[in-house]
């Protein structure tokens, strides 16, 4: 459950993004949740999200209405909202807060901000996920398993394309790792396209392995 | 390349081939984004286009167009260094040409590598740091052909807007600046438009150690341990 | 001309990668080197690279790159340009070019450690390197 994490951009575009999930514990506090999370949904929306989504019914953005997120609720209810907002956000932690039904709330979000919005609160912060960024990889630069392919041609004539596109078909069993190689080897004519090693990495793409 | 559309018959075929993604798919044909293309010549070489639709047109070879496939295309050949490819042959002849001495380092930064490509223009942002450290940019590199004037780094305004797939500084500084050199590359790094691939060309001390790679280390630059080794082959063999 | 550097992978994934290359110095070795650089091709193939290409003839092996058709195409300031999964294949490469003192320049790529070793199972000792110091800038 890190998909709220790992968010990249500036500051100035982070700095109003906060995403908030409350989360029902399975087996310790779900049972009897759903009046204290029915009450939650309606206090968020409220509040003003840009996006309220259940996997159960979809997203308030693609048309699903509050009243179905609720009928949606599972036997351990979640919800996962994003505010556009520091305002918002902390307003809803606000009213959480307030509601006091013993769900677990994470908010991810600038840590500067969100630490002071605690402290202010009288709120203990009790764990973080961190995140530590992407290395070694800079933003025009495709993933490390296609660059892996991608660089074996020094003159940069295997695009990424090509390869994201080849490795898709090896994942879905359309091309094995010999003939993906053969497909893609012939682009760089120098010859010091390493075909061996080539086929070993789109072996890791063959979905038994 | 261009992509003729009176034959093309839009099976998409050639789209994920060019390394820039330039080829887009249009209502029924494809076409080339030609501010986009490198002029590699992929699509014309690989594809197998079932109606031969993509060609060259003589535009491709016209100044300032021409600069694109000399750099990006390695069947082309530069024509003021007689040598295939975007560089000069650095490390491979080293111990005949004894381009790199010791007490010497030669360092190569290439632009819009790995397959993302550059503007010519692009790569002043560190040309013309370079140039105020009063750096010499090697002669028979291609880009420094390209420079209004070495001493300044300024790339020529003509091909400044030139798209290429990579092209490549290349210097010599004494081993005793290393650091300050490679502290200002970083730097600047940070604020540059483009991605550069970096190396460092350096002799082997008499017993075989490689002390850069700690001197690297205590800036921060972490080197590469997969390394490109010239062993000492060539004849005659140039000592310093 | 630093198309061999900047292979991205693992340590373990580099034990299987060696780029072989040899080239003549432009303006220095190079007039009448022809048969040196086809020597050295022969040697190459003899040994069975994993791949190996030519920018004159514009194919590589996967491309079904004809070995004779090359060699006959050399000319003066022709490259090779070839690649090995297995070590002891570059190690018998280079022995051979010891041997025969053909006098072109040749560089390995590939993990620093294994290349010395190399060298010195062959007997050779390294004159130069080029390092990479990875990517560097932003959008």
């Amino acid at each position: 459950m890190t998909h709220s994490l790992h968010r990249r951009g500036t500051d100035e575009y982070l700095k109003n993004d906060f995403t908030l999930l409350v989360t029902a514990a399975s087996g310790v506090n779900h049972i009897g949740s759903r009046e204290g999370m029915s009450k939650i949904l309606d206090a968020v929306w409220e509040i003003g999200p840009t996006n309220i989504g259940s996997n159960e019914t979809g997203t308030t953005l693609s048309g699903v209405t509050l009243e179905q997120i609720r009928s949606g609720f599972t036997k351990v209810p979640r919800i996962r909202c994003n505010f556009g907002s520091k305002g918002k956000a902390f307003a809803a932690i606000k009213k959480l807060q307030e509601l006091d039904t013993g769900m677990s709330v994470t908010l991810s979000g600038p840590i500067e901000a969100t630490l002071a919005m605690c402290k202010e609160y009288g709120i203990k912060p009790h764990s973080i996920n961190l995140s530590l960024d992407v290395w070694g990889k800079k933003d025009k630069l495709p993933a490390e398993e296609v660059l892996e392919l991608m660089t074996m041609c020094g003159h940069g004539l295997v695009g990424r394309t090509l390869i994201e596109e080849t490795m898709e078909k090896v994942r879905q069993g359309k091309l094995s790792p010999q003939k993906a190689t053969v497909k893609i080897s012939p682009l760089c004519i120098c010859g010091i396209y390493n075909t061996d090693r080539a086929e070993k990495l789109f072996e890791k793409c063959v979905p038994s392995k | 390349m261009k992509i003729n559309q009176e034959l093309c018959v839009g099976c998409g075929q050639c789209l994920p081939y060019c390394p820039m993604g330039a080829i887009e798919r249009g209502k029924d044909t494809s076409r080339i984004n030609w501010d986009e293309c490198v002029e590699c010549g992929i699509c014309i070489r690989q594809v197998k286009c079932p109606v031969k639709a993509i060609y060259e047109p003589k535009e491709t070879l016209e100044w300032p167009r021409s600069v694109r496939k000399v750099f990006s295309d390695p069947t082309s050949k530069h024509e003021n260094t007689g040598v295939r490819g975007r560089g000069t042959e650095e490390v491979k002849t080293n111990d005949v040409t004894a381009r790199f001495k010791r007490g010497f380092f030669g360092i190569a930064l290439e632009f819009g590598r790995p397959g993302v490509g550059t503007r010519l223009g692009d790569v002043e942002m560190i040309t013309k740091v370079l140039a105020e450290e009063e750096i010499v940019f090697e002669s028979a590199n291609p880009l420094t052909f390209l420079m209004e004037d070495p001493r300044t780094g300024i790339i020529k305004a003509d091909v400044r807007n030139e798209k290429v797939l990579s092209g490549i500084v290349e210097f010599v500084i004494p081993q005793e600046n290393l650091e300050r050199v490679c502290t200002k590359i970083v730097d600047t790094a940070s604020k540059a438009k483009c991605i550069f691939s970096w190396t460092i060309i350096t002799r082997f001390e008499p017993d075989g150690t490689l002390p850069v790679v700690a001197r690297l280390e205590n800036i921060g630059i972490k080197t590469s341990k997969n390394m490109k080794v010239n062993v000492g082959l060539g004849r005659p063999l140039r000592e310093d | 001309m630093t198309h061999s550097m900047h292979r991205v992978g693992s340590d373990e994934s580099f034990q299987e990668d060696y780029v072989v290359m040899s080239r003549p110095a432009m303006g220095i070795n190079h007039v009448g080197c022809t048969p040196k650089i086809q020597r050295t091709l022969e040697i190459i193939f003899a040994e069975g690279p994993t791949n190996i290409g030519s920018l004159t003839t514009q194919e590589n092996m996967t491309m079904g790159l004809d070995p004779q058709k090359l060699i006959a195409k050399t000319e003066d300031n022709s490259p090779v340009m070839c690649c090995f999964h297995e070590r002891s294949k570059v190690v018998n490469v280079l022995k051979r070019l010891k041997e025969e003192e053909l006098g072109l320049s040749v560089v390995v790529t590939g993990l620093l450690d294994n290349v010395q070793s190399i060298c010195q199972e062959v007997g050779l000792t390294p004159h130069s390197v080029n390092i990479s110091l990875g990517f560097h800038g932003q959008d």
